[in-house]
């Protein structure tokens, strides 16, 4: 149920920082030495989640179907999630949620209980949870999955005083402890679709979504075979930078600027128009980065 | 009649006691945070401020307040700070002078000349993740009266 945290270790919150400098000298050819006061600062606890489609999506073969993603706590301290899960058009039932508790990626009635509330278990820094949306038959559709930190969410830098782990403040961190996953559902399983997801590699080696990190989005786009003019464009997300010269289509880099190639990008979105499919089905990957400022 | 009541003020997170006494020379740090502030056309400038609170992530600008306040000359002078577990050091603050940094804290050099041993064996380069200490040493006798401020931007861990 509980994959392995791969996140470099950051400092616990309630961790206190102490801060003193030190100094050495001569007087008289006399040594000397002495300590400065102590500086203390008590760290946060940073609210961070991650959330995304997980495999593929199940044909509609039975009446009700089991869309699988995961949820990631990628804030620094042990924090519980609440889920609501929306389709966009069908009033055709409740989505309701299951925590894959055996941890077998599969959705089974009679070992993966439902989420009271929507409301995940407290998860360790770190950890993800692989979850199941249980989807009434539904036509064309989209499922919305939200996921918010139970100690609060908003803006990044909104703050919670007191309600950090460990006695301190909780911050929002860059996803403002929010995060949301789109999935097209298509009765005909042979429809176009596009996954989106997101890889982010801090200064420092690590998966922090800190100052200087690169955010690398891959667009996974599935053709049927018979689109024509198929364009995939993405605004850049608020708050970040895109890093010029890192769109690529299929592994081949395109230029940034609108040429005789299929790409083009700025600082407001990426567009890249498809190569044609020639009648059968295709997938294309367009990759883009972003920094954080 | 009704018990007196006492109000307890909230304790500041972020503390700056004063310095104990210290001979001739007055040592003091200070930890601040870079904030965004908005100008009022638009644009945002990074100011420092004292951190009501900070997250692994945060830039953090460590300062060294010195002075002599005797009245003698302070011949040989060398600030240092030890990093704290909880900060990852970045560089030196703007306007103030690049530090000597250390691994081990005995051995001390700009730091493309340090070295890491590896368990097993053998060494590596040192990065700035690595360092534990940071030094200053000033070329020239301190006079009375004479002070300065030296700083570095390090990164909450």
């Amino acid at each position: 149920m509980f994959a392995a945290a791969p996140l470099a270790a950051q400092t616990a919150p309630g961790t206190a920082i102490d801060n003193v400098a030190e100094a050495r000298w001569s007087m008289a050819a006399e040594p000397a030495a002495s300590r400065s006061n102590r500086n203390r600062l008590i760290v946060g606890e940073r609210l961070d989640v991650a959330l995304a489609p997980d495999g593929p999506l199940p044909a509609p073969s039975g009446p009700a179907r089991a869309v699988r993603f995961t949820l990631r706590n990628t804030g620094t301290g042990s924090e519980a999630f609440t889920l609501a899960a929306t389709l966009a058009r069908s009033a055709a039932g409740e989505v309701l949620l299951a925590a894959d508790g055996d941890g077998d990626g599969r959705y089974d009635p009679a070992r993966d209980a439902l989420l009271p509330d929507g409301q995940t278990p407290a998860l360790a820094t770190g950890t993800a949870l692989t979850l199941f949306a249980l989807l009434p038959a539904v036509d064309r559709d989209t499922l919305a999955i939200e996921a918010r930190a139970l100690t609060g969410s908003g803006a990044p830098g909104t703050v919670f005083p007191g309600a950090g782990d460990g006695g301190g403040d909780a911050v929002t961190g860059v996803t403002g402890a929010r995060a949301q996953a789109m999935l097209p559902l298509e009765s005909d399983p042979a429809g176009p679709t596009l996954v989106k997801s997101q890889a982010v590699r801090a200064l420092d080696g690590s998966e922090r979504a800190s100052a200087g990190a690169i955010v690398t989005y891959t667009l996974s786009a599935r053709l049927a075979g018979t689109e024509a003019d198929a364009i995939v464009t993405d605004p850049i997300p608020a708050g970040t930078r895109y890093l010029s010269g890192s769109l690529t289509l299929d592994g081949r880099p395109l230029s940034d600027a609108v040429d005789a190639d299929p790409g083009g990008a700025d600082d407001a979105r990426v567009t890249v128009r498809l190569p044609a499919p020639a009648g059968t089905p295709a997938t294309h990957t367009v990759q883009f980065a972003v920094q954080i400022p | 009649m009704r018990p007196l009541a006492f109000l307890v003020a909230a304790m500041p997170i972020a503390t700056a006691a004063a310095p104990p006494p210290t001979g001739p020379l007055d040592l003091s740090t200070r930890v601040l945070a870079e904030v965004r502030e908005r100008n009022p056309d638009g644009t945002t400038r990074i100011a420092l401020a004292a951190p009501g609170r900070v997250v692994p992530g945060d830039r953090v600008t460590v300062l060294l307040d010195y002075r002599n306040t005797g009245r003698a000359p302070i011949a040989d002078l060398v600030l240092a700070n030890p990093l704290p577990a909880g900060m990852a050091y970045r560089g030196p603050a703007a306007n103030s002078p690049m530090p000597e940094v250390s691994v081990d804290g005995r051995r001390y050099a700009p730091l493309a000349a340090l070295t890491l041993a590896m368990p097993g064996g053998g060494a590596r380069a040192a990065n700035a993740g690595d360092i534990t200490h940071v030094r200053w040493r000033l070329a020239r006798p301190l006079a009375p009266g004479a002070g300065g401020t030296l700083a570095f931007v390090a990164t909450v861990r």
